[in-house]
């Protein structure tokens, strides 16, 4: 340190300014008030969990609802069951598709009323309600019926009456020639009539058909395989199919800025010359829920990386040289800048089966977890700063963006699907802090590709 | 009162306690922030910060140091933070003037603390932030280079002008009185 430094120094060192005598009581009412704020936090943040865990809870209860009555169908259960389908089958077989509405009408009461003391046990009620649907047994028209098959046919996701309704099928196919090689759709024409006069029995079946996906397609041939049948094995996830999804997504990025001052339209400007955004890339990891409706819920998690490069000369650059010579004059900078944004997708969307591909739309938020920055940027008196994680222009946490996608998978096999997904995020809120004077808001759009395995 | 005791006293909730913390610190640490801030006003709010964080923090202060020089420590750190973000705002800064050097350096003798926190508070705040950090703090160009994330020879270069400033300034301000 030179003397210089060191006068100065000892000169002001244990110098004590003035200070105005209401900054104590400033400081006080300061205190206060971030005590008050963060009372009021820690109460809305208390909410929010009470919140959290009501979904939680709420969404376990339905869900186990569904898992616990089909998951533990034991062999007496399924006879029993069994019995039940072969008594509406012997009422059915009473069924002339040229009956009068009022002998319907005397046979569905006959069945109601054996239905009664049978719908008691709820469990039972579920499942029955499955194959009552799919053999129509609350509504004795055969044109119900046919659609009825035809929605279950749509049903990806495999449920008690799905299956039966396959079993049911396939024995058709080995009692009528007439349906073999036909499409569902005239399959279910055809097998309609012969379910209920054919009285089949169930004596040679021991257990449940896993669900494969592509047998619901109303467009694809019936393929049944006996072989297919796993003895004992309820579909685990019904009404919900699962998937998990790895991708990558090549993106373009542009951002929008708003002055909050015309002052600095100027620099805004200046910013836009300086800075121009390159690539970027995102890997995400998602795991969908898909009910059989169609109707879809996808939670997970993303990285994204923009890349932009901050080109500026600065006209009045000093540095001093190792021999201690000051340099001045024109200095390029020229740096590629990070941003990288940690996220939490929640989406929700629909998804539809043609042929051998799933279509789906997508759209939701992702919440931000934090958001990582390094590089150089302009500041407003023509100089140029660093971009740090210190709240200074960026913010650490940038909040929800809106998403979207149209996705298409090709089925590559029963579990494995290509993804492709052409998408957009916007950031719904600005990513700068408040007391920079621009706001930020980036407009991110690409292509993920990668691949949905089927859980 | 010893500092133990106004640390204990503080942290148990004593607002009298608080209230001889503050007394005790404010005027140093209020020449801290003068030697960071444009001016007055900056520096009270400099101070109101850094308070806040003081008796915020307090219950993790350990005692490896002094009292004071940790509070410093907070003052500098959040200085510095201000002004970053103010080189970012509306606010017109002084733009200085290079004037020739050729000062004998005993002319600080002759003034005030006062008037040179002043000058040293004018200065472009590149300059300043180097020179407080280096000459007031005691940091090296390396720990500088690391802190405001530039060049070491960057922060050689600002602090040789930041030099020449002050000394032309400090000339400026002698005459005045000649």
């Amino acid at each position: 340190m030179k003397r210089f430094d060191k006068e100065i120094k000892n000169k002001i060192d244990s110098f004590e300014s003035p200070v105005a005598s209401d900054l104590w009581s400033k400081i006080e009412t300061r205190r206060a008030v971030n005590e008050l704020e963060k009372g009021i936090m820690k109460k809305s943040s208390k909410v929010l969990t009470i919140i959290l865990i009501a979904t939680l809870l709420i969404s376990g209860g339905i869900w186990s609802y569904y898992q616990i009555d089909l998951e533990n169908v034991t062999s007496d259960e399924i006879k029993e069951i069994q019995n039940k389908i072969e008594e509406k089958a012997e009422i059915q077989s009473k069924v002339n598709p040229t009956a009068s509405i009022e002998k319907l009408q005397e046979i569905k009461i006959e069945e109601n009323t054996k239905d009664n003391a049978f719908y008691e046990n709820p469990k039972k009620q579920i499942i029955s309600n499955n194959i009552a649907k799919n053999l129509n047994a609350e509504n004795n028209s055969l044109d119900i019926s046919r659609k009825t098959y035809k929605n279950t046919a749509q049903n990806r996701n495999g449920s008690i009456g799905d299956i039966y309704n396959k079993l049911t099928l396939g024995f058709s196919s080995n009692h009528a020639r007439t349906i073999e090689n036909s499409s569902l759709q005239t399959v279910v024409q055809t097998a309609t009539p012969i379910v209920v006069k054919d009285n089949i029995t169930f004596q040679n079946f021991s257990g449940i058909l896993p669900t494969w996906p592509h047998f619901y397609n109303p467009s694809k041939k019936l393929k049944l395989n006996r072989s297919e049948i796993v003895c004992g094995k309820a579909p685990k996830n019904y009404p919900f199919t699962y998937y998990v999804d790895f991708g990558f997504s090549p993106e373009r990025t542009v951002k929008y800025l708003t002055v909050k001052d015309s002052y600095f339209e100027g620099y805004a400007e200046q910013r836009n010359a300086t800075e121009g955004f390159h690539f970027a890339y995102a890997l995400n990891t998602r795991l969908s829920m898909v009910h059989y409706t169609g109707l879809t819920f996808k939670i997970g998690f993303q990285f994204q990386q923009t890349n932009d490069f901050f080109e500026y000369i600065d006209l009045n650059y000093t540095e001093e040289a190792e021999d201690g010579e000051i340099i001045t004059g024109p200095y390029q900078i020229a740096k590629y800048n990070r941003y990288k944004s940690f996220d939490i997708p929640l989406m929700v969307g629909y998804e539809i089966d043609i042929n051998n591909f799933t279509f789906a739309l997508n759209t939701g938020i992702h919440m931000n977890l934090f958001y990582d920055k390094s590089g150089y940027i302009l500041t407003p008196d023509e100089s140029w700063s660093t971009i740090q994680n210190d709240n200074v222009v960026y913010k650490n946490w940038i909040g929800t963006s809106w998403v979207a996608n149209i996705g298409a998978y090709f089925h590559l096999n029963n579990r494995t699907q290509l993804m492709m997904e052409p998408h957009f995020k916007y950031s719904l809120s600005s990513m700068t802090v408040k007391d920079y004077p621009i706001e930020q808001r980036n407009f991110s759009t690409g292509m993920r590709l990668g691949l949905r395995f089927r859980m | 009162m010893s500092e133990k005791e106004l640390i204990d006293g503080c942290l148990q909730g004593d607002k009298a306690y608080e209230l001889a913390l503050y007394q005790r610190y404010a005027g140093k640490m209020m020449t801290v922030c003068r030697l960071y801030a444009r001016h007055k006003e900056e520096a009270e709010d400099l101070l109101q910060d850094s308070f806040i964080k003081v008796f915020l923090n307090l219950p993790k202060f350990q005692n490896n140091g002094s009292l004071e020089g940790w509070i410093r420590r907070i003052v500098v750190n959040t200085a510095l933070k201000h002004v970053k973000k103010s080189s970012f705002k509306k606010e017109e800064i002084g733009v200085a003037e290079y004037l020739d050097p050729g000062i004998a350096e005993t002319i600080i003798s002759k003034l005030s603390a006062d008037e040179i926190i002043e000058i040293i508070s004018k200065l472009p705040t590149g300059y300043k932030i180097v020179f407080n950090l280096y000459a007031m703090e005691g940091y090296s160009h390396k720990e500088i280079g690391e802190i405001l994330d530039i060049k070491e020879s960057t922060s050689r270069s600002q602090l040789v002008k930041a030099r020449k400033l002050l000394k032309s300034q400090i000339d400026k301000t002698q005459s005045c009185f000649l």
